[in-house]
């Protein structure tokens, strides 16, 4: 069973990180969520209960980086 | 002479049938080999470990137009029953507490939930500043940020052009 973290783009959803929650690092995969952050604004929602989610357990099979809007 | 003619004639159809029977066989077999090559391609491992990180991008996309709308789509409609917003002719109701907005491509119309708002702005435009993105993702953006932080719509409507992230925290390109 794999966890997958995605994110919408224009060349359709985009697998960012894909890996086995059994055994991952999951301090390794935040950090890379994390940094993903920085870089985009994107934040982690649970594509499970479409929750915002501060941090990733191993609970969670699919992720959504969610980037941020503006009005206008 | 008429006994060695029928002689020959029965070599020669032997060798004709051994001849026919050997291309049947060899074509096969080449076919055979073809599909085994094809499974062996499908069914052969791509080596990736299990755990492993995808840099900008793996587009599970064929990269056709068409295809990334109708996958947009179906990520919208996942998105639209995750939030329990309603489909409309015009677009999506979402209700959130005491709210109701309506959702359109690249607008927000609040419905219901002015009095206790910090603005009274009844509709606002929006974007997400990822070029690019097709219409059902944006709007799929805006349900699950709103879904999650109703305030933001005043936010959006207040703060004209500014990149919001789904916490509420400005995003400059600069962080």
């Amino acid at each position: 069973m794999t966890a997958k973290v995605q994110t919408f783009s224009s060349h359709g959803d985009t697998t960012l990180l894909e890996y086995d929650p059994a055994t991952a690092d999951m301090d390794e995969v935040n950090r890379v969520i994390a940094e993903y952050e920085a870089k985009t604004g994107a934040q982690p929602f649970d594509m499970a209960t479409g929750e915002r989610i501060k941090k990733i357990t191993s609970e969670q099979r699919e992720v959504l980086m969610v980037h941020p809007i503006a009005g206008g | 002479m008429l006994f060695d003619v029928v002689v020959a004639a029965t070599l020669l159809s032997c060798v004709f049938l051994a001849l026919i029977i050997w291309g049947i066989a060899f074509v096969g077999s080449q076919r055979w080999l073809l599909v085994g090559e094809i499974v062996l391609q499908q069914g052969r491992p791509n080596n990736r470990p299990a755990w492993d990180f995808h840099y900008h991008f793996e587009n599970h996309s064929s990269g056709a137009g068409d295809n990334v709308r109708a996958q947009a789509q179906r990520y919208l409609l996942r998105v639209v029953a995750l939030t329990n917003a309603t489909v409309v002719n015009d677009g999506y109701l979402l209700n959130v507490g005491t709210n109701t907005f309506h959702i359109g491509d690249r607008y927000v119309r609040r419905l219901r939930g002015m009095k206790d708002a910090k603005s009274h702005d009844e509709e606002t435009c929006f974007f997400v500043p990822n070029q690019g993105m097709p219409s059902a993702e944006q709007i799929a953006t805006a349900l699950l940020q709103l879904k999650n932080n109703p305030a933001l719509f005043d936010r959006w409507a207040v703060q004209n052009g500014v990149a919001l992230k789904a916490d509420g925290q400005v995003f400059t390109n600069a962080q």
